[in-house]
């Protein structure tokens, strides 16, 4: 490894935030509800990402060849960290639970910083 | 950067740990001051989870009554087809200014009883008219459309008013094809078509609209005239080929009942998003005598209710759908009759 080039790696993980599940589904005027009881009673699962980036400085002539590349790829191993989770009643499924993930994929990103 | 979060964001089912919770009883009702029967229905809830627990059962052969606030008694039946339903005396209307409680008794023993709704009188529908709406699809060039009914009322000024919108059964001209009608396997060896003789025109009554939720309080409109949307019912391709009747019923309702339907329309509009509000508690309005504790979910209202009559001719709308092929003899169609209803006179 030349030392123009370096390896991180950022991990991060907090514990799932406290939601509220419906306690019961219930029928009213051909509508299926859910029933909310007591706040927060349960968590979302942990939450945890690994990031992974390469970094390149290059020291040349002009603004293109003087500066710091990165190569990042954010969320490596792809985790669905439910940003929520909303109860519906959808026909042809069963009753359940659907999360929502903002970042569900494994992301790759470039970045170059210049020097002024 | 936002956009691109969008763009890879995912939703899907996410199997939650067994909320195991208790069967709670839930009760839907109403009685007006508009022609009997009234329904009461009483249900028991059911878990998110697996598809076996997911099944809403209806509550049988419990006892019924609604008490006035003058001692007046009034006992409901159960209906024998449809269990869980309990219906009043057919001659039985409500009195705008008592008060009304629903007091019943499980078959286990357990008593339940409402708080009493004060009924209130509502204003006439002055006019009701319809106005075509059109819903666009993603990923389709034919958009949904569909009727939006429109009321217009004068609100009494020196009251809170809470109004509520239902709608009773419609009736339209059904249009079917029997000419095209097929034998389908096995019951014949070919698809040659068996066209019938009759029938291709009948009268199809249906319940339809009462799952969207229409509300409205005075706030805005105290003491004034207003128009308000107070219905939507789908074209389904069928119901506007040529004359469709609908009946709407306008009901006066209790601030509590207000706040609860308002709580059933929120929920209702509830889809994951970061928009969304917090979830609320929907607190009906009966408690059982045995244990104040139990949460019993539903409501029990006693509206005043006004009803109006509007009858659309399909050929007077700016948009319908295409119409759909029905290839049968249309009295085969559930709720079709070959004679129109006594009262139909467009």
């Amino acid at each position: 490894m030349s030392s123009n080039t370096s390896i991180s790696a950022t991990f991060g993980y907090s514990t799932g935030r406290p939601v509220t599940f419906p306690e019961a589904k219930f029928d009213f005027s051909g509508n299926s509800l859910a029933y909310f009881d007591r706040r927060n009673e349960q968590r979302l699962p942990d939450f945890h990402r690994l990031d992974l980036a390469v970094n390149f400085k290059l020291k040349g002539e002009g603004w293109f060849y003087d500066g710091d590349w990165t190569f990042s790829i954010l969320n490596v191993y792809g985790r669905k960290n439910p940003f929520s989770l909303f109860f519906v009643d959808e026909f042809g499924a069963p009753p359940q639970a659907l999360r929502l993930a903002i970042l569900g994929v494994p992301l790759p990103s470039i970045s170059y910083a210049i020097k002024f | 950067m936002f956009l691109l979060f969008l763009a890879v964001s995912c939703i899907d089912p996410f199997v939650t740990e067994s909320i195991e919770g208790p069967q709670m009883l839930t009760v839907e009702g109403m009685v007006t001051s508009g022609a009997g029967p009234h329904v009461i229905k009483f249900s028991r809830s059911a878990d998110y989870g697996s598809i076996f627990k997911a099944l809403i059962r209806p509550v049988s052969g419990a006892t019924v009554v609604v008490r006035d606030n003058l001692g007046n008694v009034i006992f409901f039946t159960e209906n024998i087809v449809d269990r869980g339903s309990y219906n009043s005396p057919a001659n039985f209307s409500a009195q705008v200014g008592r008060s009304y409680t629903l007091l019943f008794r499980l078959v286990d023993g357990k008593a339940y009883s409402s708080f009493p709704e004060t009924l209130q009188a509502v204003p006439e529908l002055d006019d009701l008219s319809y106005q075509v709406v059109t819903i666009p699809v993603e990923g389709e060039t034919n958009p949904r459309s569909g009727i939006q009914l429109i009321g217009s009322f004068s609100d009494p000024s020196d009251q809170n008013n809470f109004y509520f919108w239902r709608n009773d059964p419609s009736v339209y001209i059904l249009k079917t094809r029997p000419d095209l009608f097929t034998i389908r396997p096995p019951d014949a060896d070919d698809r040659d078509p068996d066209p019938k003789d009759c029938c291709d025109t009948c009268f199809k009554t249906e319940l339809v609209g009462n799952e969207s939720i229409f509300i409205a309080q005075d706030d805005n409109f105290n003491g004034l005239n207003t128009k308000v949307p107070i219905g939507f019912v789908e074209d389904d391709g069928l119901r506007f080929i040529q004359t469709f009747r609908i009946d709407v019923k306008q009901l006066s309702i209790t601030q509590r009942a207000y706040r609860f339907l308002r709580l059933v329309k929120q929920q209702n509009e509830i889809n994951g998003s970061v928009f969304d509000p917090p979830p609320a508690n929907i607190r009906g309005n009966v408690v059982s005598l045995d244990n104040p504790e139990e949460t019993v979910l539903g409501y029990f209202m006693a509206a005043g209710e006004r009803k109006k009559r509007i009858y659309i001719n399909g050929q007077d709308m700016s948009f319908r759908q295409n119409v759909a092929i029905v290839p049968d003899d249309c009295r085969e169609i559930d709720g079709s009759d070959i004679s129109p209803p006594i009262d139909w006179n467009p």
